[in-house]
């Protein structure tokens, strides 16, 4: 219940959602039982579940299945990702890298999401000849899987991307193999970086951090930084965005 | 299709069923429009599936759900302001369902919304996720990835705009 007496949007949709802890589910249901108010909303989102999924959902399902595969298809021939170089295996291959933990990216369709001043970073990975997907938390890459990366430095002008795995190998992913951060081609746009990763069979966990700064930073330096915490790396003049990856087999 | 196409495929509809409804809903209470709530429901399901695929809980990604639903139906309000006639004044918000009480809470979520359409672009976000959504300012703040004192001082000139407003009308 909020200050003001009622239940919030967010209270009644998890409720529907079954997302509720019993304690939270059983508050909300009593609250329900004294509130016309609440209770008029909850049958609202009731009936709206019901005209969704009877008629909504079928009607809108092929279309948003088609938009999403463009979407998705047409993340690589944007890039013009030329995938594998043969070093960059090699060096995936001391990587081994694979899927995202932790809180999702601020990126999206900035002028629905409308976050300005936080730098943004998001993996894709394509599989044989499949459609692009992105890396979440319950995507499982294997080897032989490609992945690509999507920036948004929101002003920053410099940016390394680079990994860590579980024995503490560290690459650098892009510029591949470079000693210092590179400048950005434009800091104020979403950007797809040139140039993909395919995974190789080592299996396991690893993380990918994009390090965007003002200045040029040495690899070195962030190499230190994210042994002294992968968790909360620290750099002056840096701005660590780290995803955590895993690669399980087929 | 290709094996991975398919398990794409079954997740987006998977993901799909489970936070339509919620798209689905919001869009309706905005936009108050079936045809053009279903039609927001895809576009905003389109740019919200990468943040749900990587939200850890439902929590955050229905924060996901209400900033760029907002955002989208707050747009589409705003085009077809732009399209529309002038409002006549009988058509304005009456006095009394649009009241602001003395902890400046607005009572009434359609006046709110009427009152939202007609305030400027940034403070209509903050406004519809506290008093149409009922969020606390702290989860208005984390919602949108403001501070708490920006939302406050938006609701504070929401709402010293809406009095303005409302008085104007009932002279």
């Amino acid at each position: 219940m909020n200050a003001r007496g009622h239940l919030s949007s967010e209270t009644i949709d998890l409720l529907l959602l079954s997302a509720l802890t019993a304690p939270e589910t059983n508050d909300a249901k009593q609250h329900l039982d004294g509130c016309e108010d609440c209770r008029t909303r909850w049958r609202e989102l009731n009936e709206d579940k019901q005209r969704f999924e009877q008629f909504v959902f079928a009607r809108t399902l092929p279309k948003v299945e088609a938009r999403v595969a463009a979407e998705r298809g047409g993340f690589f021939s944007r890039f013009k990702l030329k995938f594998l170089v043969p070093a960059m295996v090699l060096a995936a291959a001391a990587a081994g890298v694979v899927f995202t933990t932790g809180p999702g990216t601020q990126t999206e369709d900035d002028a629905y999401v409308g976050i300005k001043g936080q730098p943004t970073f998001e993996l894709f990975a394509k599989r044989g000849q499949s459609g692009v997907f992105p890396v979440g938390p319950e995507v499982a890459l294997h080897p032989g899987d490609r992945i690509g990366f999507m920036v948004n430095p929101a002003g920053s002008k410099y940016l390394l991307v680079a990994s860590q795995d579980g024995a503490g190998v560290f690459s650098v992913y892009h510029p591949f193999g470079a000693q210092v951060s590179q400048p950005l081609a434009d800091v104020k746009a979403k950007l797809e970086l040139p140039g993909s990763v395919e995974l190789d069979a080592t299996l396991g966990s690893e993380r990918v951090v994009a390090v965007f700064s003002e200045e040029p930073l040495k690899a070195g330096e962030i190499e230190a930084a994210l042994k002294a915490s992968t968790q909360n790396p620290k750099l002056p003049g840096a701005r660590f965005v780290v995803r955590e990856f895993h690669k399980v087999a087929p | 299709m290709s094996e991975s196409g398919v398990h794409t495929s079954e997740r987006v509809s998977t993901l799909y069923r489970k936070f339509g409804t919620a798209i689905y809903s919001r869009c309706r209470r905005l936009l108050k429009d079936d045809a053009l709530a279903e039609d927001a429901t895809q576009e905003v399901f389109v740019r919200v599936l990468r943040h749900i695929q990587s939200a850890p809980d439902d929590a955050t990604a229905l924060a996901w759900i209400y900033r760029i639903s907002t955002n989208y139906c707050l747009n589409q309000i705003r085009d077809r302001s732009r399209q529309a006639e002038p409002t006549a004044p009988d058509e304005m918000p009456e006095g009394d369902g649009g009241e602001v009480n003395s902890e400046g809470e607005m009572m009434d979520r359609n006046t709110a919304m009427k009152l939202i359409a007609r305030a400027p672009e940034k403070l209509q976000e903050v406004a519809v996720l506290y008093y149409v959504d009922g969020l606390e300012q702290e989860q208005v703040a984390k919602t949108l990835g403001i501070s708490r004192r920006t939302v406050i001082n938006r609701l504070q000139e929401f709402v010293e705009r809406s009095r303005k407003f409302i008085s104007r009308d009932e002279v």
